[in-house]
């Protein structure tokens, strides 16, 4: 598949202060989460490829075209910036038709568009009359999503757009953004809430320090991502019980009982093993279990590698 | 290696539309209940500077207070400061990160940001100026009716190229406001009362040479007909933009989030 976006020995300085060091990836279409903790290169990234800034050195392509300053590419992206700034003085559906029409709709396809738009992000309508600094962060973040959506853009990017989302709206932020995938719309997603990234994107972008790791990017890689994970966490009512049953199977190496809050963290000896045959084991077991999730999702353990030098 | 996909685009860059655009954006955030306000303010201050000019001095005292004060001091400071400002907010990441990244070219977007500026700020000047001329009438001031072309014609002008001195200097620095004061000092109060052709350089002193007429004994300029001084403030408009939007077209906005990165 060809990449929508590819850097070649990308390096970003802002004076003395490090941006992206010499950097080389693709990034294909579909879902792509972009991790990292603060200061990794994220933004520096995002705004090199908006066309916002350019290179030190190297060179970054989107849609095989240079992005500095190039209407042409930029006519097929849409950028929500982590920034909670917006313009005072302006209500939802008038912000929307402003950018729309400067992006190159008529001001019927604009405000036919905005309309569209807003009622696809759920905002609701007694909003639409409201000025943007005065709805609260969630709102706006939904605003922020819709002007994306206007010109219906091949390449969307979101620098922590789940940011004051409850539960409820991140759900239905990722459902909006699945479903313009699933149109041909590919995105591009930065976020610190790891599951939620890792519930929505097909492959993932590691940055550290500015560059990109591979020992980590490899632990997320879309092949490793189908299998089993290496550790399991159970919460029920007699953890110690449930540990010595998997000692018996012989399915673990090493376990932790967190007795207060009910939970077993069990490292397995084959995972394979306890997944493909985890409803009959589970239910000889003889325990009342509540939860079984993973201990660290590959995102988290990718992300924890990233943190240590 | 493989090259990257090459898709086309569902709509394509268009200037008017993107005119269209950015004037709504500017005038639904200058024509505000606050900007009413402002307005009123204005008037009130200046209506009152105009009567107590008007009792306390002399009828005739109008018309020097006018081209003095509200043309070559009020006009030129306050749309030096709505231009840098105006060209400022769109640099902000708040606005910047949005429209900036659309498709449209930055040195359009200049032009277009001027002009949607610029047509606001006269609209609400002529407010200004038809009520202060409004208010010289009720006050029986002679010769309004004639004067009144010559003034509009030199706050339209005023407007237009201290506008433009103000994107430019927008652009060039945050701290415009102490640009604009080094400016004014050198060129507009410096040079231009040095009595050589140095002196055309100043705006103020060619708008100075249009109001001549209206206050020929306090003046100690030489008049100047409108047909040359519009023109040639005019150009000087055109040059402040062309230099301002070569400089926005090159500027990278790093925006707040870069810089911390």
């Amino acid at each position: 598949m060809n990449p929508l976006i590819e850097a070649v020995n990308l390096s970003r300085f802002y004076g003395v202060v490090l941006g992206l060091n010499n950097v080389s990836f693709r990034i294909k279409p579909g879902i792509t989460g972009v991790v990292g903790p603060n200061g990794a290169g994220k933004t520096t990234f995002f705004r090199l490829l908006l066309g916002q800034v350019r290179p030190s050195s190297g060179t970054i392509e989107v849609f095989g075209k240079n992005p500095w300053a190039n209407p042409e590419v930029q006519a097929q992206i849409a950028y929500c910036p982590e920034d909670e700034a917006v313009p005072s003085g302006l209500r939802p559906l008038d912000w929307l038709v402003g950018l729309g029409m400067i992006s190159g709709l008529s001001l019927e396809d604009a405000q036919r568009r905005s309309a569209e738009m807003l009622e696809r992000v759920k905002l609701p309508a007694e909003h639409w009359k409201k000025r943007v600094t005065q709805l609260s962060k969630g709102m706006r973040q939904r605003v922020k999503l819709a002007q994306c959506l206007l010109h219906q853009p091949k390449l969307i990017v979101l620098d922590e757009p789940m940011n004051g989302l409850d539960p409820m709206g991140r759900e239905d932020f990722s459902n909006v953004l699945r479903s313009l995938n699933q149109e041909g719309t590919s995105v591009l997603i930065s976020s610190h809430n790891l599951q939620d990234l890792e519930a929505l994107c097909s492959d993932f972008l590691l940055l550290r320090w500015g560059r990109v790791p591979r020992s980590s990017n490899e632990l997320v890689a879309p092949g490793t991502r189908q299998q089993w994970p290496a550790s399991t966490t159970f919460r029920c009512d007699q953890p110690a019980q449930l540990a010595r049953y998997f000692f018996d199977q012989k399915l673990v190496v090493g376990c932790d009982i967190v007795a207060d809050e009910e939970l077993l963290h069990v490292r397995w000896a084959d995972s394979n093993r306890f997944y493909q045959d985890f409803d009959r084991l589970l239910l000889e077991c003889g325990v009342r279990i509540y939860e079984v999730r993973s201990t660290e999702s590959r995102l988290e353990k990718a992300m924890n590698t990233t943190r240590t030098p | 290696m493989m090259p990257a996909t090459s898709v086309q685009p569902v709509v394509q860059p268009h200037p008017g539309r993107a005119f269209s655009g950015v004037w709504r954006l500017t005038s639904r955030r200058f024509f505000t209940p606050g900007q009413a306000l402002l307005l009123l303010g204005t008037f009130v201050l200046l209506g009152g500077l105009s009567l107590i000019r008007i009792r306390y001095g002399q009828v005739g005292d109008f018309f020097p207070w006018i081209a003095q004060f509200y043309l070559g001091f009020v006009i030129p400071v306050m749309a030096f400061i709505s231009g840098a400002a105006a060209i400022r907010d769109e640099m902000k990441s708040g606005t910047a990160d949005y429209v900036l990244t659309r498709p449209v070219r930055r040195s359009h977007l200049v032009a277009f940001k001027f002009i949607a500026q610029l047509v606001c700020s006269q609209l609400f000047y002529l407010v200004v100026l038809a009520s202060l001329l409004g208010l010289a009438m009720a006050m029986r001031v002679p010769s309004i009716g004639s004067a009144a072309p010559r003034l509009l014609i030199a706050q339209v002008t005023a407007l237009t190229c201290f506008s433009a001195l103000g994107f430019l200097f927008g652009v060039l620095s945050e701290r415009y406001l102490v640009l604009g004061i080094v400016y004014a000092a050198t060129v507009e109060v410096g040079i231009g009362r040095i009595p050589t052709q140095l002196s055309q350089l100043s705006m103020s002193h060619q708008l100075g040479g249009l109001l001549q007429p209206l206050d020929p004994t306090g003046s100690v300029l030489a008049p100047a007909s409108a047909a040359v001084v519009v023109p040639l403030l005019v150009g000087y408009a055109f040059v402040f933009i062309g230099l301002c939007a070569v400089l926005f077209s090159r500027r990278e906005m790093i925006g707040a989030a870069g810089r911390a990165t």
